[in-house]
């Protein structure tokens, strides 16, 4: 009887189709998936009109079409917005914030007043629409 | 001189350390990204502190910064959009409406499709934002 003599030589396995496989993938999640961390901002929309606390007072923030910022109509730095919202606010908690952007007004510049404002008064903000024409 | 010959085993060994790097982007890839659909134009929502979380099945309309409207692959114009969220908010109430703006969006623009939502009894919405 003859048996076979076990070679001692491992058969090496390719392994570029490995790697050809794993690139394909690499390169598909890469295009594909999107790092972006989004969040959201809530607003919300009044159905009738509201009736004024008479113990509510108010202040105006406009925004103009280039971002600049006039608080009660002061221009301010948006570094000082908070601690002016904070004055109010002690003064008396039901102070109202209406926030009047232009037509022209970008998104992202009232966002960036509603960052300082929503942290210390969520409920006391309220939009007010420019709809002179000045602001067209 | 003599020159040693290169062995064979050493070429597929030093392979090796290329596919372990390959092999842990294409993990990071895999568990941190979320693979989306390409979206029907380009729009770079503004950036904003807030960190609210969101809806996970929002009816989302997308606001390109000329103007356009979108939802899902379709581009749709105004009517269209009262439409769909007059209809949503008759059939599925508690749906949320999440707007994604373009950051470079007048608030022109924001203030109609509010009117439209008021218009179709929402109460609020969610504008997508990018976290800082």
């Amino acid at each position: 009887m003859q048996i076979s003599t076990v070679h001692n030589k491992r058969t090496l396995i390719s392994l570029t189709p490995l790697i050809d496989v794993v690139f394909i993938l690499l390169v598909f999640f890469m295009l594909a998936t999107n790092l972006s961390r989004y969040a959201s901002v809530s607003l919300n929309v009044v159905q009738d009109e509201e009736v004024m606390d008479l113990e509510q007072t108010s202040s105006i923030i406009e925004i103009s079409s280039k971002g600049k910022i006039h608080f009660d109509q002061n221009e301010v730095e948006i570094s000082k917005l908070k601690e002016l919202i904070q004055k109010k606010l002690q003064k008396n908690s039901k102070h109202i914030f209406f926030i009047k952007p232009t037509e022209q007004t970008t998104i992202q510049n009232t966002i960036l007043v509603l960052d300082e404002l929503v942290p210390i008064a969520p409920n006391n903000i309220s939009f007010l629409r420019d709809l002179s024409e000045d602001s067209k | 001189m003599i020159l040693e010959e290169s062995k064979k085993p050493q070429e597929t060994e030093n392979i090796l350390p290329l596919i372990n790097v390959v092999f842990l982007l294409l993990i990071f890839f895999v568990l941190s990204g979320v693979v989306t659909r390409p979206e029907l134009f380009e729009v770079s929502p503004p950036v904003s502190i807030s960190d609210q979380e969101l809806d996970q099945e929002p009816i989302q309309i997308l606001l390109s910064k000329d103007g356009k409207l979108a939802h899902g692959e379709e581009s749709i114009t105004t009517q269209q959009f009262q439409r769909l969220i007059s209809h949503a908010k008759q059939n599925y109430s508690n749906t949320l409406l999440q707007i994604k703006a373009d950051q470079g969006v007048e608030m022109q623009k924001i203030f109609e499709i509010m009117e439209i939502i008021k218009a179709a009894r929402y109460e609020n919405f969610q504008l997508l934002t990018l976290k800082k």
